[in-house]
């Protein structure tokens, strides 16, 4: 998110002045990665009710994980699509293409994962 | 869905703003379909901005909610005209308009439900992807 939105870099103070080529070598930072994976690994598991997550979600501070000077739907589409790139990147890492039809379907997840975020948020 | 009104009684939602401000929301869509009418081409680049999975409950299918709007929306249209007014071919048109936004609504893909196929293969996908512990950092670096 950081090179999709420069501004989502501000929600990590901590790491302003750190490359971003160090970034994964910081145990601190890395943390945020696995807090993220537990966000994502929650929203899979609830991927066909999707209204466990909105309710999960729903009260949350959305300023602890936007950045304010994008819409928070903004944002969610641009999440999904890097994602989309990510997961592109790291299957073909390990030598198993995403099919189109994978794609289509973590779009469509995406989605719905989305649409219960911005309930929750927006 | 509605998550700011979950908690209002069914008696206490005419006094409360964010009812009543999806009330609003939903009268613009009607009155900028109703607007435009001519010119279906617009109707339709801004319906398929609208087609989102979050204006639409679990189950039933978002074909079959849709289906129920346009039954509400008939049945609203006639106690609020009368039958006067109301005529069969009024009722021809409205149900032709609406019928005809809920195709292109019904039609985009993101609104389609997950299949239990579908579901394999997310979790399936997923469970590859996590075994990279960095995956979540490189995803916000991103």
């Amino acid at each position: 998110m950081f090179k999709a939105f420069p501004s989502t870099r501000d929600l990590f103070p901590k790491f302003a002045n750190t490359p971003t080529s160090q970034l994964t070598y910081d145990p601190e930072f890395l943390a945020y990665g696995n807090i993220l994976m537990a966000g994502l690994d929650f929203m899979v598991d609830n991927i066909d009710n999707t209204r466990v997550i909105s309710q999960a979600l729903h009260g949350k501070n959305w300023r602890k994980w936007f950045s304010p000077n994008v819409s928070i739907t903004q944002q969610l589409e641009e999440t999904a699509r890097v994602f989309l790139e990510a997961m592109d990147e790291e299957l073909g890492s390990q030598g198993i293409p995403f099919a189109k039809r994978s794609r289509e379907t973590w779009t469509r997840a995406w989605a719905h994962m989305n649409a219960a975020q911005a309930f929750a948020f927006v | 869905m509605f998550p700011r009104f979950a908690c209002v009684a069914k008696n206490e939602l005419m006094n409360n703003k964010f009812f009543l401000q999806a009330a609003y929301n939903c009268f613009f869509g009607l009155t900028f379909f109703v607007k435009n009418i001519d010119d279906m081409p617009l109707v339709d680049s801004l319906l398929k901005k609208f087609a989102s999975a979050s204006f639409y409950v679990q189950n039933p299918s978002a074909k079959q909610q849709l289906d129920e709007t346009t039954r509400i929306t008939m049945e609203i249209m006639k106690e609020e005209l009368g039958t006067e007014v109301w005529t069969a071919e009024v009722a021809d048109a409205w149900i032709t308009l609406l019928n005809h936004v809920h195709e292109v609504l019904a039609d985009r893909n993101e609104l389609k439900s997950l299949s239990a196929d579908d579901l394999n293969v997310i979790r399936d996908d997923w469970l590859i992807v996590k075994k990279n512990k960095l995956f979540g950092a490189n995803a916000i670096i991103k």
